[in-house]
Parts: structure tokens; C-alpha cells; sequence
């Protein structure tokens, strides 16, 4: 494979405070400063206002291969805009140096290189040259790009009517054509319709495919998943990871246990530290299919799956709680579920020695995403062994397609459950034998 | 392969060879900023004509009927024409130029391309007003019978020189602005007595001998006074003032090309 982006300790050095602010920076200070130094003085108190320095990102290095799609994830501030802003020569780094074998386009934000006044049709031309295609490409691509974009009812109207989501479709409509060599892009996902958002990962998936190299800023952690092939993790402006498994990546930033467990799907000791009370040991805790697999894939939506609790009881206390919350990707707590949820009759059964307890996740009910089972054991009324967001004993889930088996609505849909509800029509009431249970009458 | 470094020690060669790819970019900014110039205008173009024929008239009414100027060696609205058509392309070059790299703030933080282009898009743009002036003026000489000269044919190397020569001021002048905003501020006063103090709607020869050897040293009188030599036989300029003008015109190309290089890496920074 060949080369075509190669980082070596880059570096940003930024100034904080000082510097560059405009408002405290003036020519004056500069002046004195300069005169202060022509003197061979010290500068003047009002020029001392301390520049406190700081890296944005440091020591960054990294090589990427031809067809790579590279997602780079960190918190905001981490330092992701700065080396995307510095790979696409907007800005020259402090230290450390990037070789790049390629045409580069870049997408930053909305509105790339737009001009308010222009029409689409002007800016479709104007931003293509800057981006660096020749006229006649452009004139070439014009009606590919105008048909992506959507936009072409208003191709002659000027951008400054467009709203923000129209202009980053033509813009991303521009740059996706511009067949560059290495694309680079900073999370145009924020901006869009849910279906805008869907073509705009197919075309970097084509992209890919067809060996142009992306670089692709997000915080939309299963788009990361479904485009990369690496991700690379930057926080503080350090590389934290870098890692050809995405999805154990993101996973590992989504739950900020600092790179140091993997994403897993059974807690077993004693490969996994063990878990043991007075009054009982886990064998393991897990998510598993009908046939008794642990499910180490993502499964579909409407797969069933269960919760599956092993234990050795030493002891029987009759307040002996099991169960487990389950929390998103958003850190949002789903649900929570116990063994003593129904009417006491139907609390399963423990006794001392083996027990495995388990439980059906409903199908249809968790939307898209990764989820994490946190293992609540307790005893009722007097405390908890281990309970969600403090717990060590947690496992993973994560639920991608088979939404719905309607025509209409496949995708992902907003929201922090998907249920599918059974929607009932009635014709007419003055028409039609209404169905009504008896108590409404 | 490209190579993204720290310090950008670059030669000017590059930094010109950089100009050179970027001639597409400037091409389409130079059409964009003509076009969205009077895109919005009623009048249009009309505004080129306009702008530098009611200064004409004004300094004419002030000039010829209250101060009772001494008689100029050509009708004093075609003088006078001549010197507004050069300095408004001038001025607007410079001011332009200045704030280039600040109103294209969007576009350099967010793509890139060769920056050296940013400052010459305006004095390009507003070359076009100027040759829209220039037709005028030769309409004007033409109402008020003054003799045309073969030397007119040198015009067009008066507008470009002209342009050069705020070029290399707006070079200098535009990286600096986007660091320090003081320029901003500044220089439309700087720019307005400058003017005052060119012979734009008066000759030099009103000015007392004793300062007037700086008259044929300044570089506005100079091309002033070049373009009413060539289009109708005025005076011609002085060869030092020339020489000089020539000189730091190379000079203030030279430096800018310098500080643009020294400062285009992080501009991004600090704008």
C-alpha cells in the first residue's frame, strides 16, 4: 500500500490570552514591544500582559495508506479541528511536518468558501476552482452535483437565501465530486436531514471504495464505525489510540475507561476478575441468543436476545436482587430491569448452588447504537454489591438495523427507544362496526 | 508530495510560483468580486461612471468658480478627471487590498489555496472601474477639445502601474491588518490626506517652490501627472519622481512578497 499522508510530531503551539486576540493585541503593544527590544530594555508592563502558551496538539504522528477512511474522534477542544486545519494547509504547524502524496480537499464546516452574494450555480464554480478542479471538470460534474446536492430549484438564487442546511449540501455536494485524492472532512454531519445524512456517508463509502483516502472528524460515534476502517483518538492534543478496529475504538472513547478494557460481551471470571460476596459468586453475566451464544456481533433490532445472569449462591438471603440497567452511547439510562420486577409469585426461583437467571430483551424496543449492561446485584432494602455507572461488571450490546419491516422507515430513527407500535385504523364511525372495548360505551 | 513544515522558509521564487497555480482562484475571485460589486446596485456600472464624474463637477464648482484657480494648460475638468480616475483606482486598491485577507477571513479558514492572490484580486477588480474612468476621460478631453496625443497609447501601462503600485502597498499593508486592525482604522484617514496633499484637483505648480521638489518625488503626483501627460500633452513628470516611483514601487512588491511569506503560515491564527 502506498503512503500518502504521513505526520511526524506535529505540533500547534497557540497563545492564550495574548497574542492572537485582537482586542489585546494592538499595534501599540507590538510597537513597544519592538522598541523595548531596540533599547535592549525590558518591554513595557503594558506589553508583559503574560502570552500564556499552550500546545493544541502535540507530538501527533501517524501514516496513512491509500483508501484508509480515518475517523478522528475526541472531545470538543481535544485538538481534532487543529490537525484537520493543519493536513489541509490552513494552518502551519509549530513543529513536526506532514507530507502529503495527493490533491487534498477539504470541507471544514458550513459554507466552505461560499459567497452570500452568488448564486448556487456561481458558487458551484467558484468554490470548484478553489477546491482546485478545472472549469471544464466542473461544467463536466455541474449537473451530477447539482442532482446531490438537491438544491436545483434554487441553483440560480443566491446562497444568502439558501438556509444552512442547503448551503453544507451544495458544499458537500462540490467537495464529494471534486474527486480529490485525500479528502478531508470535519463533521458535516451535524448539519442535514437524517436522508442527507445518509447520502453523504454513502458517497464517502463510494469514495473509499474506489481508493481515495478520507479523513473524517465526527461525533456521530456509529457513522465513525460504519465508514472507518481506523480511527485515531486525540485528546489533550495527544494521540491516545490509533486503531484499525473502530469499533472497539469508539467504544472504548464512548465509555472513557481510557483505552484499558475491550468491548465485551460476557463477563466471565476467571479471565474476569472475579465478583464474590458472602453470599454469592458470578459465573458469568452476558447477552446471549435464543440458542445460547453469547452475542458478540451487533444484533438487529428485532433479534431476540437475552439477559443472562450465572450465579453460585452461598448463602440465601431473602433479599437477593439481580438485574442490570441499561445505559446508550448518550450516557442516557435506558431502562432498568430485576429479577423481582413482576408480582412476587413469579420472582424466579434461587436456591443455594448454580442459578442462572435470564431475561428476554423485547425486540423492537432499542433504537440503533451501542448500549452498555451494567450488572446491579444487591440486597433489598439494605445495599447494593454493584450498581449501574459505578460497576466493573458490564457488558456490551449493540443493536444495528432490522428497524422496522415497514417499506417507509428502515433507518435509524431519532429517539432514545425505536418501539414499533400496533397502529390500528378505523374507517368512519358512523360507517363501521366500531371495535370498542366495553367500558367506553 | 507536498510537505507542510513549521517555518515557512520559502524563497520568493515559490511564493511567485505560487501565485502562478493560483491564477484559476484569482481569475474567478476577481469575476466574483466584480460581479457582486454592483450586483445589488440599481444603477450598476453606472456607479464607475458616476462617482468619478460628480467629484469632477465638484471640485470643478470649487476650484474654477470660488477659488479661481490659475488656469491649468488643459480645460481643468479633463485635469481634474484625469487625476480622480487615478486616484480613485489607486484608493481603492490600497483600501481593498488592505482588508483583503480580513473580508476573505471565511475562505482562508476554511480552504486552502495560494494566499498571495487575495491581495491582487481587488486592485484587479477595481481596474475595470478605472478603464470604465479612462473611456470617460477620453470622452471628456474630447467634449472640452483638448488635443489628444499619440501617447495615449500608453495609458493602459499607466493603469497597470498604477495598479502594481497599490499592490505593493496593499502587500504589506493586508497581512498586517488581519493581525493588527489598527491599520484599518487608519488608513482611510491616511489615505484622505494623502490626497489633499496630491496635486489631484489642483496642479503643483500652485504649490511654493520650496516643497514642491517633494511634489515631483511622490509617487500619487508622479502618476498623476503621467497620466495627463500621456493622454493630453501636459506636463511630464519628472524623470527622478519616475525613477523613484519605479524604485519604490519594486521595493514595496519585494518587502510585501516578504512579510506575506514571513506571516501567510499563521495568519490563519491570529485573523
Amino acid at each position: 500500500m502506498t503512503i500518502v499522508v504521513e505526520a511526524r510530531g506535529v505540533g500547534k503551539q497557540y497563545v492564550r490570552g495574548a497574542g492572537q486576540h485582537r482586542r489585546l493585541r494592538t499595534l501599540r503593544d507590538a510597537l513597544s514591544e519592538w522598541a523595548g527590544r531596540v533599547v535592549r530594555r525590558k518591554p513595557s508592563d503594558r506589553s508583559t500582559v503574560r502570552a500564556e502558551r499552550f500546545w493544541a496538539l502535540k507530538d501527533v504522528s501517524f501514516t496513512i495508506e491509500q483508501g484508509e477512511v480515518v475517523g478522528i474522534i475526541g472531545r470538543n477542544g481535544s485538538g481534532k479541528s487543529t490537525l484537520l486545519k493543519i493536513v489541509s494547509q490552513i494552518t502551519a504547524p509549530t513543529a513536526g511536518e506532514v507530507r502529503l502524496h495527493g490533491r487534498t480537499g477539504t470541507l471544514l464546516e458550513v459554507g466552505t468558501g461560499f459567497h452570500q452574494e452568488l448564486t448556487g450555480r456561481e458558487n458551484v464554480f467558484l468554490n470548484g476552482t478553489i477546491l482546485g478542479m478545472r472549469r471544464s471538470e466542473i461544467a463536466q460534474k455541474f449537473d451530477e452535483i447539482v442532482a446531490f446536492s438537491g438544491v436545483e430549484n434554487f441553483i440560480d438564487t443566491p446562497v444568502k437565501r439558501y438556509s444552512s442546511g442547503m448551503q453544507m449540501r451544495l458544499a458537500f455536494a462540490v467537495a464529494a465530486h471534486l474527486d480529490p485524492e485525500i479528502l478531508v472532512v470535519d463533521e458535516v454531519l451535524a448539519v442535514g436531514d437524517a436522508e442527507f445524512q445518509k447520502k453523504c456517508l454513502g458517497k464517502m463509502e463510494d469514495l473509499s471504495r474506489t481508493g481515495r483516502t478520507i479523513l473524517f472528524v465526527s461525533h456521530n460515534m456509529s457513522a465513525i464505525d460504519r465508514l472507518c476502517s481506523r480511527v485515531i483518538w486525540i485528546d489533550g492534543g495527544m494521540l491516545i489510540e490509533d486503531s484499525r478496529d473502530a469499533y472497539a475504538a469508539t467504544t472504548r472513547y464512548l465509555f472513557g475507561d481510557g483505552g484499558k478494557s475491550t468491548l465485551k460481551a460476557e463477563w466471565r471470571p476467571p479471565s474476569d476478575h472475579a465478583f464474590e460476596t458472602e453470599y454469592f459468586s458470578l459465573r458469568w453475566f452476558r447477552v446471549r441468543d435464543p440458542e445460547g451464544r453469547t452475542i458478540t456481533r451487533p444484533i438487529r433490532n428485532d433479534e431476540q436476545a437475552f439477559i443472562e445472569i450465572a450465579l453460585n449462591i452461598k448463602k440465601m438471603h431473602a433479599g437477593l436482587e439481580f438485574g442490570c440497567a441499561v445505559i446508550n452511547e448518550a450516557g442516557v439510562y435506558v431502562f432498568m430491569t430485576l429479577a423481582s420486577d413482576q408480582a412476587d409469585a413469579n420472582w424466579p426461583k434461587m436456591t443455594v448452588g448454580d442459578v442462572v437467571l435470564s431475561a428476554a430483551v423485547p425486540p423492537r424496543l432499542l433504537n440503533e447504537g451501542l448500549y452498555r449492561l451494567d450488572l446491579m446485584a444487591g440486597l433489598y432494602g439494605e445495599r447494593w454489591f454493584s450498581v449501574h455507572f459505578s460497576t466493573p461488571y458490564a457488558v456490551f450490546l449493540r443493536i444495528q438495523g432490522g428497524m422496522s419491516d415497514s417499506s417507509h422507515w428502515r433507518n435509524s430513527r431519532p429517539g432514545i427507544v425505536a418501539p414499533i407500535l400496533g397502529w390500528s385504523g378505523t374507517a368512519h364511525p358512523a360507517t363501521a362496526g366500531v371495535e370498542r372495548a366495553g367500558p367506553l360505551r | 508530495m507536498k510537505i507542510i513544515k513549521p517555518i515557512d522558509d520559502r524563497t520568493l521564487v515559490e511564493e511567485l510560483a505560487d501565485l502562478w497555480r493560483g491564477r484559476g482562484i484569482l481569475a474567478v475571485l476577481i469575476r466574483r468580486d466584480i460581479s457582486v460589486r454592483y450586483r445589488q446596485a440599481a444603477l450598476g456600472v453606472l456607479w464607475a461612471l458616476l462617482q468619478p464624474i460628480v467629484t469632477t463637477a465638484i471640485f470643478t464648482v470649487v476650484f474654477v468658480l470660488f477659488i479661481r484657480l490659475p488656469s491649468t494648460d488643459v480645460p481643468y475638468p479633463v485635469f481634474a478627471f484625469a487625476g480622480v480616475v487615478i486616484w480613485q483606482y489607486f484608493n481603492r486598491a490600497v483600501s481593498d487590498g488592505t482588508t483583503s485577507l480580513v473580508t476573505n477571513a471565511g475562505l482562508i479558514t476554511k480552504v486552502y489555496f495560494p494566499r498571495i492572490v487575495i491581495p491582487l484580486v481587488a486592485p484587479c477588480s477595481a481596474a475595470v472601474d478605472c478603464l470604465v474612468g479612462v473611456a470617460a476621460l477620453v470622452g471628456i478631453a474630447l467634449l472640452f477639445h483638448a488635443q489628444l496625443q499619440w501617447t495615449a497609447a500608453f495609458v493602459p501601462f499607466v493603469v497597470l502601474f498604477v495598479g502594481l503600485f497599490g499592490y505593493a502597498v496593499g502587500l504589506c499593508l493586508a497581512p498586517l491588518q488581519a493581525i493588527y486592525r489598527d491599520i484599518g482604522i487608519v488608513l482611510p484617514f491616511a489615505l484622505q490626506i494623502a490626497m489633499y496633499l496630491s496635486p489631484i484637483a489642483y496642479p503643483a505648480s500652485v504649490v511654493p517652490e520650496s516643497v514642491r521638489w517633494l511634489y515631483r518625488l511622490s509617487p500619487i503626483a508622479v502618476m498623476v501627472d503621467t497620466m495627463r501627460w500621456a493622454l493630453v500633452g501636459s506636463e511630464p513628470p519628472s524623470v527622478a519622481g519616475l525613477v523613484f516611483t519605479l524604485a519604490l514601487t519594486a521595493l514595496l512588491v519585494w518587502g510585501g512578497l516578504n512579510i506575506f511569506r514571513r506571516l501567510e503560515g499563521t495568519l490563519v491564527d491570529s485573523i
